[in-house]
């Protein structure tokens, strides 16, 4: 009898925990919702993207502009990493330990160069990833629905600007376009400019002509003038 | 006699003069090479480049995708000027100026700018109008190019298709820095040289730039 008892109060207390936890979990997925569990998994990618590529960027960038941008982009990404961590624990969220992987094959083709021809691959990467960032971040804050997720997307919001606007005023800096492109060495496409050749070489006839003629007038004006009246 | 002896002269010089004037005249009234379209401004940002995939229907991209794959162009094609080349990757040379392939029927592509797909700046391509040795290059008619035709380039990903926008000729010394812009919105430029030809050195005096957006 005693056993049945016991029997019967674990199973109500079973069924009360269950009937607990069932609404629990309920409310978890109404504050988190799938806007904002893919962005942080984003963001967490980036980070480690931007982390893994700055220290290799902070060693074998060439210029000033390039290894600031690297220790500036490490700082704040870690920063943001932190606070991301902190939030997905508290939703139940697992973020990613590795960046995608087509931030695995940006990073290579970046890390495949070197010299100056690495500077400029560093600083473009970064244009393209905080350029991609920033574009999620901006969905977060006009979708996402978990206010704390929506409030870290509000402060990393101009830090990714701050970041991409220095990565572009260093390719501008550096200066890099070429200063000219010559693709000729033929002339038959000037050819298509023959119409101007015609009417300098009837200007330079009618030169000729004019001064020719001019020399022919003046001696017999001055032959003319010298005849005695 | 003495009239002859006159005017003669006076009729030569007369003729010589309306000859000066108006060769004179025609020079400075035919009109320049032709300008057409309108540039798109590199510096105003618009939507990200849509690319028309060789194996599959066109897509639009994901919202908020991730990194524009970097692609590099293999080959390019213009059907109404009959172009299908390679297309490889080119530096600048020591004076700065940008190198172009030898063999005049292959097509550089500056791989320190945008590269296709990119979400920004421009895609560069130089090409060869023509050569001493060799006569037409791969970009010889590139002048005729018009606004609304169909620039493609091949990677080893697809094909992603442009449509001219704008032709412009610019003297050599004043090609605007502009045309190698890298955090711009996408377009792709072809370049190549016109103008008159400088007989003693052996070159044009200008540039031809055709611009080019997503369709």
């Amino acid at each position: 009898m005693v056993n049945i008892r016991k029997a019967a109060a674990l199973a109500g207390a079973v069924t009360l925990a269950a009937m607990l936890a069932v609404p629990a979990r309920a409310v978890a997925d109404e504050q988190v919702s799938s806007q904002d569990t893919t962005f942080m998994v984003q963001n967490a990618q980036t980070d480690l993207a931007e982390i893994s590529l700055g220290q290799i960027a902070v060693q074998r960038a060439t210029s000033s502009d390039a290894r600031n941008l690297a220790q500036e982009t490490m700082a704040d990404h870690q920063q943001a990493l932190g606070k991301l961590q902190t939030l997905a624990s508290q939703n139940g969220v697992a973020l990613p330990d590795t960046p995608s992987a087509e931030q695995h094959s940006m990073a290579a083709a970046v890390t495949s160069e070197s010299g100056s021809a690495f500077d400029v691959a560093y600083l473009r990467a970064q244009v393209t990833g905080h350029t991609t960032s920033i574009s999620q971040a901006e969905t977060e804050l006009s979708s996402g629905r978990d206010a704390a997720v929506v409030a870290f997307a509000r402060d990393y919001l101009p830090v990714a600007q701050k970041h991409l606007a220095h990565a572009q005023s260093a390719l501008q800096a550096m200066g890099l376009a070429p200063s000219g492109v010559n693709t000729g060495s033929g002339g038959a496409a000037a050819a298509q400019d023959a119409p101007v050749g015609w009417y300098a070489a009837i200007a330079a006839g009618g030169l000729v002509l004019a001064a020719a003629a001019a020399l022919t007038l003046l001696p017999s004006r001055r032959g003319q003038a010298s005849q005695p009246r | 006699m003495t009239l002859a002896r006159t005017w003669l002269p006076c009729a030569g010089l007369a003729v010589g003069i309306a000859l000066l004037s108006g060769g004179v005249a025609g020079v400075l009234t035919v009109p320049s090479p032709r300008d057409v379209g309108t540039v798109p401004e590199a510096r105003t940002h618009s939507a990200p480049l849509t690319t028309v995939r060789a194996a599959a229907p066109a897509q639009e991209p994901p919202p908020a995708a991730a990194f524009a794959p970097a692609q590099a162009p293999l080959r390019v094609r213009i059907p109404t000027l009959s172009v299908n080349a390679p297309v490889v990757p080119v530096d600048t040379a020591p004076d700065n100026t940008l190198t172009v392939p030898e063999d005049p029927a292959t097509v550089g592509w500056w791989s320190a700018g945008a590269w296709p797909g990119d979400r920004h700046g421009t895609v560069v391509l130089a090409g060869h109008v023509d050569t001493d040795e060799a006569g037409a290059g791969a970009l010889f008619r590139l002048n005729d190019l018009r606004p609304g035709d169909v620039v493609a380039l091949q990677t080893a990903q697809g094909t992603l298709s442009y449509r001219v926008r704008a032709l412009r000729h610019y003297p050599k010394r004043t090609l605007p820095a502009e045309t190698f812009d890298h955090s711009g919105a996408p377009r792709l430029v072809l370049i190549t040289c016109g103008g008159r030809f400088d007989v003693r050195n052996r070159e044009y005096t200008d540039n031809v730039v055709a611009y080019a957006t997503s369709p």
